[in-house]
């Protein structure tokens, strides 16, 4: 916790003008737990929406970055589910964090903010086929969902963030991991090779998809995505 | 937030304007605490009282909460369980907690603590039958062991329904 409050007033003597002590804590020591829990809060959110991330920078230098990150970029949103959109920014204008696998960390965190983003991102109504005929099909205008997100990148990050997200899963429900799945999970970011991958990311039934598109495929959706009126009849 | 009576009319000016929103009933659920204000005109259960009577809206006792807090703010838990509006109780949690040297946090990652199921039964004893969540949320055995501690919750009610019928 910030050792100066508001004003400037030392946050001992702060906390004191609002909280009570009992027998065992002081005002400060009662208001540090809440800080605390919070601090683990976003810290475990962090880790939740960008295993991929965690994956290549390791665990701890991981933590040391999002408190880096979270110190600069507090939340300012009602959920935590905003609580990466400013990370791609933020770690353009601050490398030393990725310092020997920028490409690769900008574009793991650039997936896991799209699959953020894909799945519940603002969707327009879909056409039904009930709702066509000979006056409305002149009028119709092809466009990409709001929410799907089209992704070049310099790495195949898709299939590292599957294995991440995997083992989460198989972590939480098993309470304890191995030296060996850790040596595993070493061995799988190591053994990453560049390769540009076209990638669109979005949703069906609330369950988010990553696919593989060749480069004129996402040339067409990302023509498409950005209203290019040239592509029009 | 500090135990004001403007504060309970705050609180319940929301929840009602959350209920009327959403067009479904409405239960909130106490919550664990770790301070206390020099502000608050009332105890929590007094304040929680306040709130859900002005707001019309039912309750989510958490036993274990008030237990967390019990434990952090010096008072008897019972006496916590015993005021609340009975009738308005639609749904209790249970959990477990974990213990520090100066207090007790609610981490809903350990089975739960004895203390705890003594107030369980006491708040079904009251409630009667009632909806019941075991929230573990971390460190979580295998599904067996946490299924065997939510089944655990049934001998109360077992006797709970002897009680009824005698």
């Amino acid at each position: 916790m910030r050792v100066v409050g508001p004003g400037g007033e030392r946050m001992r003597r702060y906390a004191a003008r609002y909280i009570k002590p009992n027998d065992r804590l002081t005002s400060f020591e009662r208001l540090e737990i809440y800080n605390r829990q919070y601090w683990f809060r976003v810290l475990g959110s962090m880790a939740e929406d960008f295993p991929g991330l965690r994956k290549i920078l390791g665990e701890r230098r991981f933590d040391d970055m999002c408190r880096a990150y979270l110190t600069e970029c507090p939340s300012r949103s009602f959920t935590l589910r905003n609580l990466g959109s400013r990370l791609e920014a933020w770690l353009r204008h601050n490398p030393q964090w990725v310092r020997g696998k920028e490409v690769l960390a900008l574009d793991m965190v650039r997936l896991e903010w799209a699959d953020i983003e894909a799945f519940d991102g603002e969707a327009e109504p879909v056409l039904r086929p009930e709702e066509l005929d000979a006056d409305s099909v002149s009028k119709l205008r092809l466009r990409v969902q709001p929410y799907v997100q089209l992704l070049e990148l310099h790495y195949p990050v898709d299939d590292l963030v599957l294995q991440a997200k995997d083992d989460e899963g198989t972590n939480f429900a098993s309470n304890a991991v191995g030296e060996l799945r850790r040596r595993m999970k070493v061995r799988a970011v190591v053994a990453l090779k560049p390769q540009k991958i076209f990638l669109v990311v979005h949703r069906l039934d609330f369950s988010v998809y990553f696919r593989r598109i060749e480069r004129e495929e996402y040339s067409m959706l990302k023509a498409l995505h950005g209203g290019d009126r040239s592509l029009a009849p | 937030m500090p135990y004001t009576f403007e504060a309970a009319k705050i609180t319940a000016q929301k929840l009602r304007y959350v209920r009327d929103f959403l067009e479904v009933p409405i239960a909130v659920e106490n919550v664990s605490s770790y301070a206390e204000y020099h502000v608050s005109e009332m105890t929590e259960w007094e304040f929680l009282n306040e709130v859900v009577e002005r707001a019309d809206c039912g309750i989510l006792l958490d036993v274990n909460n008030i237990y967390v807090s019990s434990q952090n703010h010096n008072f008897n838990p019972l006496t916590y369980i015993n005021s609340v509006p009975a009738d308005r109780v639609a749904q209790i949690h249970i959990a477990g907690h974990s213990k520090f040297e100066k207090f007790i946090l609610d981490t809903h990652d350990h089975p739960v603590l004895d203390p705890v199921w003594k107030l369980y039964d006491r708040a079904i004893q009251r409630a009667g039958h009632t909806a019941t969540l075991l929230e573990w949320d971390d460190r979580i055995p295998s599904f067996q062991e946490v299924h065997d501690e939510a089944l655990r919750a049934d001998r109360f009610l077992a006797d709970t329904q002897l009680k009824v019928a005698v």
